[in-house]
């Protein structure tokens, strides 16, 4: 698998891991909840840590945490089942989280403008992915209609700014 | 009516060439059927029992005369000269091919029309009222509330992969036309202490294999508070809403299971914390689309016409087509009319592009070029001068328009059935096609009086014969047809679900069992009493003896 972000796909440095032994040894390791919640102290040492939400987590379970998270791992069991959709506007808007989010899960180039509007900001994709067709989608609506997890300005807002501003925007 | 911006035309003209896009890209094979089935689906786009399936978006059934000359044409060109008008206020057409959907969708984007939503597991199409902005008992227009939340809803980031479909309506008028209570969320205009607009909000209603009417959620919510107060809903739902089990991924199953009161507490602490962000409607946008929906330059007239009383006393066969099918308006000296897609028998709720044309015409010539279209699948022309109603008659006359069956045994709700739908497990429209027939008859048919009658082919529900007075429900019984009634059922402000009266009825004993029902009805009734009065003064009883003995 590779990583689609900021519009390239890039080498994923991050390593799944899911023990602790494991989760101590050097680099980027991204760590299931339920050893987060085990390990939290110790772990909090390292620095390189993300975690992997299952899609119905407590988001309040890591309130402390979000400082502390370089990442953040949300899961798509399938293309339709969307609850990390809400989690991941939780997360970003509710308890401020700057790190990394990635969906991990079977989503496609349709999904990438809902994803980035919800704040997910990497994806988990096969290495022979057309970063060109993933793109395109993520830059396909003209106008948004609803504000979310992105600085996208909602048709509501946009209309009453005056000319200037719908047309910079 | 609302009228497209740069920003929503724009936004309609994206979706096409995505839609352009995605059709290609599953004919290259880029995109497996299983990828490209939501898709499809988001834009309305069914694989039938014989061929696709298009569902064509008419937000809240507000249609212009332009865009039904529109719908005219696209059923002669990509479908075979007909549509079929739905429960939920939109138009399917039949017989589209795959590779000519795009275009069709780019003529329906030149009109300001489209199949967003029409399907999936999405916000779909809201409803509203038929009569919005012309019924005499409304308290305000729903067409301002459901255009905002159209646009909230359309391609919302985080509701587009729901547990399941999500369907809201809305009401502003006393009698409840739109269904609120069997709606996943219904929303019920009321006013202020101080006589500001707000809203009462009902959730979990809903009919389908497990029929549910809704539980009031909020008694009053401020205006400019509806999206961030839906965004609550919507979010605690698609978090908690089940994904295990389709048949309990709806809405009304979550606010069964947990209860009402969980529901609220969740949805209430949810809003609390976005209730003052991005949401909160800016008060210039609600007037601008208030603006939208301003009432058309009504003459000044007096109350009734002389004229038009004139006319029904001297043409009895206008009389009947008023009294079943005109209300009362708003303005004075003007009426709705109502146009029956329900001939005898016919097929409920289909037109041709000739029928589709004439209509938009006569809304040009005498309703202000408006069409609505009802979920009981008719279609309404909401602003009718009372001087022009003969004319408007004679002229639906002449194509065969004029069926004077509103709210009778004979306005019949079904769904395709198994002429047409994969999931049915009998057929829906041949029923109704006899059921119509053996009332044909108008002096009976009107002597009968207002009953509501709904068939389903499946216990999907899709003919909503769960709130019908008399609901049919077609079943598979070992490769037979059968046909099981249920009595009681209402849609309206007092929302009921029929219960089962008994054994069902194989295909050739429907249409007598439902006629027994009808003259069981007749020889109980008391004086102006609708059928439902009886059913409900009386109880099943009498009806159970006639169909079935009274061993």
């Amino acid at each position: 698998m590779a990583l689609l972000k900021n519009g390239r796909l890039i080498q994923d440095r991050w390593t799944t891991v899911d023990t602790l032994t494991d989760a101590l040894k050097p680099g980027g390791v991204l760590v299931p909840l339920d050893l987060w919640l085990a390990e939290r102290e110790t772990l909090r040492g390292k620095s390189a840590v993300g975690v992997i939400l299952p899609n119905d987590a407590d988001l309040s379970a890591l309130a402390d945490d979000y400082e502390r998270i370089a990442a953040i791992v949300l899961t798509f069991p399938s293309m339709v089942d969307g609850r990390a959709f809400s989690q991941a506007r939780l997360i970003r808007e509710r308890f401020g989280f700057d790190g990394e989010i990635r969906a991990r899960g079977p989503v496609i180039a349709d999904q990438y403008l809902y994803l980035l509007r919800c704040g997910v900001d990497a994806v988990e994709v096969p290495d022979d992915t057309n970063v060109e067709t993933w793109s395109h989608n993520a830059r396909r609506f003209s106008t948004v209609y609803q504000p979310a997890a992105d600085d996208r300005i909602p048709a509501y807002r946009r209309r009453h700014l005056g000319i200037q501003t719908a047309i910079a925007s | 009516m609302y009228v497209y911006d740069e920003l929503d035309r724009g936004l309609v003209e994206d979706r096409v060439e995505e839609f352009r896009d995605q059709v290609r890209r599953r004919i290259s094979g880029e995109l497996t059927e299983e990828q490209f089935r939501p898709l499809r689906l988001m834009n309305g786009l069914y694989l039938q029992l014989h061929a696709y399936m298009l569902r064509v978006a008419v937000p809240y059934g507000v249609l212009s005369s332009v865009q039904m000359r529109k719908l005219a044409r696209i059923a002669r060109v990509y479908d075979r000269g007909y549509g079929h008008f739905t429960t939920r206020q939109n138009i399917q057409f039949n017989w589209p091919k795959l590779e000519e959907t795009p275009d069709l969708l780019a003529e329906l984007a030149e009109v300001e029309m489209h199949a967003i939503q029409t399907s999936g597991n999405c916000i779909r199409n809201t409803t509203a009222d038929q009569f919005a902005g012309a019924a005499a008992d409304e308290l305000e227009d729903p067409r301002i509330w459901c255009e905002i939340i159209r646009q909230w809803s359309t391609f919302h980031p985080e509701f587009t992969f729901l547990p399941r479909k999500f369907k809201i309506a809305v009401t502003g008028a006393v009698s409840d036309r739109a269904a609120i209570k069997v709606h996943d969320i219904g929303i019920v205009l009321v006013q202020g202490e101080t006589g500001e607009t707000g809203f009462e909000i009902w959730a979990g209603g809903g009919l389908g294999r497990t029929p549910m009417i809704a539980k009031k959620i909020r008694d009053f919510l401020p205006a400019a508070d509806l999206l961030s107060y839906l965004e609550a809903m919507l979010r605690v739902y698609n978090r908690f809403g089940r994904r295990d089990n389709k048949y309990k991924a709806r809405i009304k199953i979550l606010v069964h299971e947990i209860g009402a009161d969980t529901y609220r507490d969740a949805v209430e602490a949810e809003w609390a914390d976005i209730r003052h962000g991005a949401l909160a409607l800016p008060d210039q946008e609600i007037r601008r689309i208030r603006d939208a929906f301003a009432p058309p330059a009504f003459a000044a007239l007096p109350v009734s016409s002389t004229g038009f009383e004139a006319r029904k006393f001297e043409d009895r066969a206008f009389a009947r087509w008023v009294a079943t099918n005109v209300r009362r308006h708003k303005a004075p000296g003007y009426a709705i009319a109502n146009i029956s897609l329900k001939p005898v028998g016919g097929i409920p709720g289909d037109a041709t592009a000739e029928q589709m044309d004439a209509v938009a015409g006569y809304a040009d010539r005498w309703s202000f070029g408006e069409i609505r279209v009802a979920h009981e699948q008719n279609l309404v022309l909401p602003h009718v001068r009372q001087d022009d109603l003969y004319d408007l008659w004679l002229a639906l006359g002449s194509v065969e328009l004029d069926t004077p069956n509103i709210g009778t045994i004979g306005d019949i709700i079904a769904c395709p059935g198994m002429d047409y739908c994969s999931l049915a497990t009998a057929r829906s429209i041949p029923v109704a096609q006899q059921i119509s027939e053996r009332f044909a008859d108008l002096d009976r048919l009107h002597d009968i009086g207002s009953v509501s009658l709904n068939i389903s082919g499946c216990i999907n529900a899709c003919g909503h014969h769960h709130v019908g007075n008399i609901g049919i429900l077609g079943v598979d019984k070992k490769g037979e047809e059968f046909y099981q009634i249920t009595l009681g059922g209402q849609a309206d402000e007092n929302a009921a679900i029929g219960r089962i009266i008994g054994p069902g009825f194989p295909a050739d004993e429907i249409v007598g069992a439902i006629e027994t029902i009808i003259e069981t009805y007749l020889s109980v009734r008391q004086d102006g009493e609708a059928f439902i009065a009886t059913l409900n003064r009386l109880g099943q009883t009498p009806f159970k003896e006639k169909l079935y003995g009274t061993a």
